[in-house]
């Protein structure tokens, strides 16, 4: 065989093997944030900033229901003064678990709203994408969870989040957040902070139902999401919102 | 062939932790892993959605009171606090289960009535709130006594 | 502890900084990793003979920081004992998921060129010495005692074929890292493209750097003449590259406040209140623009050995500082800013415990103390050079 052949030869091999693991290796590159490709988002979580009341109930039911530890909160509320002079003044004591109590600025208050936080369940969720260990996922209703069976609590997801709803429980030491809770839609009753607001300005439901509450507002109402431009795709919206609220 | 022994020998050890790391990890990795999908979209622990599924409960809603107290439940949907349910101001039915009727939150102090009706800027314009007794009673007309409760004149189940 | 000074308002679960101070020396460990192996590769693959002093010396660095890489990373995680994890389910959309097999495959690399390196020496010591010790370089030759001139010279194919795939995995290893940071979305002070790029650049001036610090006090403490070609080599390069480093921090930051997103109000609060010593004191100004200059003049000019040596390694020390600070600025300052924009929090050092300074000096002591045994196994500074060396 002369050099020339042998060569052309040796380099086809290389070009094809290096092809054939190019293709092989792809589908298993980390893909973009499409990471509930299949799934069914089948609910939805309402908040109504302008029936919320900032009474706290919500917190504490939630504190108590999933036992959260101190110092940190699955939901919150945050208490939003916008005053003459154009300064936002945000607080959030306690995350809203004891109420809020009454504030005084120098400048007159043009607008107030309390805005209820908690996890999004996005649709793309960035928590998700970035977990190394696949301990947080989409269960196959939509909602974002966390096994801290197998979580190593490397706060990843924790950085990730846009939205501040995830920490690092101290007791578990793995990443903990709201889960709609699951354990209480997964048996037909409604999250524990819907159950105990008072004035209705929390909903949840399927979406697809026509008996559900949220049915019709996601149908015909304008709502908003918080940090559209993630591209994260919350599930969890807002009416009324205002847009000093991030 | 002879001068490559010692590689050869390298990727022999090489190898053998390789298969020692899948050995390993077909022991530890849970036996429900995957079960919801393959390695890309809803691979993960299969058992953790029905383990968090099996948290006890504690809210049951107000229906569940009912069974026991169908009189106070009838009088609570007729009147403004219809919509409430009963364990957003009394403590959860699981609570009040577990110490029999002893737990069950019978506040009745102005901060609990506070919690919601206290006048605050950021709270809707159109919802009942007051700034104290005081004011209340005067914006009422009626006279202010001192040491006066807000379930001196309401019943927080039917309050107007 | 000191209470947390927060201002502004943060999201209640954000007061507490997740990422510590151990998140803040990984990085740190494994750019020197990739800085210094890439010094090797200079030698091996580019030919720059100047090196030849330092090039299994840079080596062996580059090993024995790899080996406490992944170090601070375990104590920082909740759960250790599940580290493994990230390579028995791995998730292929996290980035952080890579890490392991990245890591395990450079580790495999350098571990083998080290090997092929060293090997003439381990199978000497093998017959030199007896007993228990004969056992141990009989194992770490694997038994094979084959030095013949074909033999050899395989060896110095490998090297060099190891040395090529180094640069690359040396490189994505690091920039890697510095994906971890600038793929986050959700944080405007990582998430930039720049962040991979201004991840390996430093890692390479700090390699570079730490590489002369420890061949000057190596030499010192031998009593051995340092070889000055090397360094001015090295001067030149850690110059060269500091300069690319520099520019890129400074059109990210650049960048940051001429577009002037609405995040930059709290960045630039950030900068100022919470990193002013470590960001605009010792990143920008004095561990940057001293050593940019002396390095400078050191490159440039000609003057007297013992002059430029006490300018370089006064240098190295402070890009070793600076890059140390970038570390810092980068991990802890993405935590100390609300993601609502409208806070600042404090990340507390604490002294003692599982992710504290103390513990931190003593992991970044860890690899020099290894490099020191190692020397005592496989002395690196033997002065006849053995035949395999390429």
């Amino acid at each position: 065989m002369n050099k020339d052949r042998r060569n052309f030869i040796k380099q086809t091999g290389w070009s094809i093997l290096g092809g054939g693991l190019l293709i092989s290796v792809f589908p298993l590159l980390p893909g973009s944030a499409h990471a509930s490709k299949n799934k069914n988002h089948i609910f939805a979580f309402i908040v109504d900033i302008e029936k919320c009341i900032g009474c706290g109930k919500c917190v504490n039911a939630c504190i108590k229901e999933n036992s959260v530890p101190n110092d940190f909160y699955r939901t919150w509320v945050e208490r939003y003064h916008i005053l003459e002079n154009g300064e936002v003044i945000v607080d959030s004591p306690d995350g809203g678990s004891d109420g809020f109590k009454p504030q005084e600025f120098k400048h007159k208050v043009e607008k107030a709203f309390f805005v209820p936080k908690l996890c999004n369940h996005c649709k793309k969720p960035n928590c998700v994408q970035v977990c190394p260990v696949v301990a947080t996922y989409v269960s196959k209703e939509g909602v974002v969870l966390v096994d801290d069976k197998h979580c190593v609590g490397c706060s990843y997801c924790v950085q990730a989040c846009p939205y501040g709803a995830r920490f690092i429980n101290p007791e578990t030491r793995t990443a903990d957040k709201c889960t709609w809770c699951y354990h209480r839609i997964k048996k037909g009753y409604k999250p524990a902070c819907v159950l105990v607001c008072p004035t209705g300005a929390r909903q949840f439901g399927r979406i697809d139902d026509p008996e559900s509450p949220v049915h019709k507002t996601v149908k015909e109402k304008m709502l908003q999401i918080l940090k559209p431009e993630t591209g994260n795709e919350p599930m969890t919206m807002y009416l009324g919102l205002d847009k000093e609220v991030r | 062939m002879r001068h490559y022994n010692h590689v050869i020998r390298f990727a022999i050890i090489l190898t053998a932790v390789l298969i020692g790391f899948f050995a390993v990890r077909g022991f530890i990795v849970p036996e429900s892993f995957g079960v919801y999908g393959t390695y890309m979209y809803g691979y993960h622990r299969g058992n953790s959605d029905s383990e968090e599924a099996a948290q006890p409960i504690l809210y049951y809603g107000s229906d569940k009171c009912r069974k026991c107290h169908e009189k106070l439940y009838e009088q609570e949907s007729q009147a403004g606090h219809s919509k409430i349910a009963c364990e957003s101001c009394h403590a959860n039915w699981q609570a009040h289960n577990n110490n029999t009727r002893n737990k069950v939150l019978k506040n009745g102090s102005i901060e609990a009535c506070m919690q919601c009706h206290k006048k605050l800027s950021a709270r809707p314009a159109a919802f009942p709130q007051i700034t104290d007794i005081k004011q209340h009673m005067d914006d009422q007309e009626q006279e202010f006594e001192k040491g006066m409760e807000c379930l001196d004149c309401h019943d927080p189940h039917e309050p107007l | 502890m000191h209470e947390i000074v927060t201002s502004g308002f943060l999201f209640p679960n954000e007061i507490e900084v997740h990422w510590s101070i151990m998140i803040v020396i990984y990085p740190y460990i494994t750019g020197l990793v990739a800085g210094a192996f890439i010094v090797s590769s200079l030698y091996h693959v580019f030919g720059v003979k100047e090196l030849k002093p330092i090039a299994k010396f840079s080596l062996v660095g580059a090993f024995c920081f790899l080996n406490f890489a992944c170090t601070p990373l375990l104590f920082h995680l909740g759960h250790p004992e599940r580290a493994f994890n990230i390579m028995f389910t791995p998730k292929f959309t996290s980035a952080m998921s890579g890490f392991g097999y990245i890591y395990s495959f450079y580790l495999v690399l350098v571990l083998l060129e080290i090997w092929f390196v060293f090997r003439p020496q381990i199978v000497s010591m093998a017959l030199e010495s007896t007993g228990l010790k004969k056992l141990f370089y009989w194992f770490l030759a694997l038994g094979n005692y084959d030095l013949s001139e074909k033999t050899l010279a395989i060896d110095r194919k490998l090297i060099l074929f190891l040395a090529a795939i180094g640069i690359p995995s040396a490189c994505l290893l690091h920039g890697y890292v510095g994906f971890l940071f600038g793929s986050l979305k959700s944080n405007p002070w990582w998430s930039t493209p720049l962040m991979p790029v201004i991840f390996l650049m430093s890692a390479i001036v700090s390699g570079i750097a730490v590489l002369i610090i420890c061949y000057w006090i190596v030499m010192k403490a031998k009593g051995m003449k340092p070889d000055n070609n090397c360094l001015k080599c090295l001067y030149k390069y850690l110059w060269g590259f500091f300069i690319v480093d520099l520019t890129l921090e400074m059109l990210e930051i650049l960048t940051m406040y001429y577009e002037a997103h609405e995040e930059w109000h709290i960045i630039s609060r950030m900068l100022t209140e919470r990193l002013g010593f470590s960001y605009i004191i010792l990143q920008m100004s004095i561990c940057s623009v001293i050593p940019m200059i002396l390095l400078g003049i050191v490159s440039l000019t000609n003057m007297k050995d013992s002059t430029r040596n006490t300018l370089g390694i006064f240098s190295s020390a402070l890009i070793l500082i600076q890059v140390l600070a970038m570390r810092w600025n980068v991990v802890i300052g993405g935590q100390l800013f609300s993601k609502s924009l409208r806070g600042l929090t404090t990340y507390n050092l604490p002294f003692f415990g599982r992710e504290g300074l103390a513990m931190a000096v003593v992991l970044v002591a860890l690899p020099f103390i290894t490099m020191y045994v190692f020397n005592l196994i496989l002395p690196v500074w033997q002065k006849e050079v053995p035949k395999a060396e390429g």
